[in-house]
């Protein structure tokens, strides 16, 4: 009898055991996704961070990713890209998966640029600005919906200079965390006008014309926009 | 006894009025439908943040429809919208076949909600217009709406930019509407 008792309690104590083992394994899996959510956001925040204190964008700029392209954009083109049923989430108020990420390190608006940008002439051509929605929208319909300057198709006009050449010094000089992402190769009309930080400081020494980066400052941070 | 000839009138004739929730995943298309509804118009939109809420007069029905926000983060914020809800909209983009057992997740929180229980449930399949969309049958087994018990629920293909099914969504919305009003009255 005595032993049977023993034997329920025995088993009892085991379950409890069990299932606080359990409560314990769930908290522990329930931290570490919060903690990957967190860790997801710093990065696309330091991802954004990074483009800002470029000078590419304004503090008001992109707070959304197009995850057709990996693109940050900002606000008016978020809309714009829902319309051609590209899907966009904003850095704030959506969630981020590590794929999601590793994607948008790997991809980012200096990639993006390389293939559909690859035809595009600067000199020649000018670049909407966000007040002007219809003409932002026809922008956005000609490089990411017709991709008219990814160079796929041939057209009646002759072939371009390749617009961005890929800067492989800028790679070193920057921050460890950059150096396997597309944004190490910022071409020189990006690089900013204002004073960096020290790590990023001796980018800008890099064969970077002040003239014509200011130039170049508004027409190029809508690029990034769109 | 003016004023008791205009309360009679008003309930027979006059404007009901009703309060109606929008809700379904980001990009969906709530704010167009909202506005569609609201002016007649496709505005261009950009993703919600908050809500927006507009009246719409139909057929003697004056809608407050309120259009919240559909991201990740916000749709927490979607309860704070349920009390004193007569119905809700819930929006489908019918194109997006990744999500739509995400999106079916989130419709069975908000009708399962003790708010919502007895608040009646329109869905709009929405860009019908589109190629490769599911039709308002597959969103419908897609969101378990067979599975629903002692629900009224009505489920409409739409597509927004086009103005096509919205305001048979409503009527259905205002003739429900009315039947469980005359159904309340008839049982006191």
């Amino acid at each position: 009898m005595s032993e049977t008792q023993e034997l329920t309690r025995g088993s009892v104590s085991a379950r409890s055991a069990s299932q606080s083992v359990l409560g314990f394994a769930w908290s522990l899996e329930m931290a570490s996704r919060l903690k990957e959510d967190e860790r997801n956001e710093r990065s696309i925040r330091n991802l954004l961070n990074f483009l800002r204190i470029g000078g590419v964008l304004t503090a008001t700029g992109p707070q959304y990713v197009c995850t057709n392209f990996w693109t940050f954009v900002c606000t008016t083109c978020s809309g714009i890209h829902r319309e051609f049923t590209h899907r966009v989430k904003s850095v704030s108020m959506a969630k981020f998966t590590s794929q999601e990420v590793s994607a948008l390190q790997g991809g980012g608006n200096a990639s993006a640029r390389e293939i559909y940008f690859k035809e595009w002439d600067a000199a020649h051509q000018s670049l909407p600005d966000s007040s002007n929605v219809e003409r932002l929208r026809d922008f956005i319909r000609l490089v990411y919906v017709n991709r008219r300057y990814t160079g796929e198709k041939s057209f009646d006009k002759p072939p371009r200079v390749k617009l961005f050449p890929s800067m492989a010094p800028l790679q070193g000089a920057l921050p460890n965390i950059y150096r396997t992402s597309s944004l190490g190769t910022l071409p020189p009309a990006w690089m900013p006008t204002q004073p960096l930080p020290s790590n990023i400081q001796r980018t800008s020494s890099l064969g970077n014309d002040p003239s014509q980066a200011s130039h170049h400052q508004l027409p190029m941070s809508t690029q990034i926009l769109a | 006894m003016g004023q008791v000839f205009r309360k009679l009138f008003d309930a027979f004739f006059g404007n009901s009025e009703m309060r109606v929730v929008m809700l379904g995943l980001d990009a969906a298309g709530k704010t167009t439908i909202l506005y569609k509804l609201h002016i007649g118009e496709v505005l261009s939109t950009v993703p919600t943040i908050g809500f927006n809420v507009e009246k719409v007069q139909y057929k003697n029905v004056v809608f407050t429809v309120w259009d919240v926000g559909g991201q990740e983060k916000l749709r927490p914020l979607w309860r704070h919208y349920f009390n004193d809800t007569n119905g809700l909209i819930y929006v489908v983009d019918s194109l997006d076949r990744e999500r739509i057992s995400k999106a079916k997740a989130e419709f069975q929180a908000i009708i399962n909600d003790p708010f919502m229980t007895n608040c009646v449930i329109l869905v709009f399949a929405n860009k019908q217009d589109m190629k490769g969309a599911m039709t308002p049958m597959e969103v419908c087994d897609g969101l378990g709406l067979y599975e629903l018990k002692n629900r009224k629920w009505h489920i409409q293909g739409t597509c927004a930019l086009r103005g096509d099914g919205l305001y048979e969504g409503l009527d259905w919305l205002a003739s429900t509407l009315k039947d469980m009003k005359a159904a309340s009255t008839s049982a006191f």
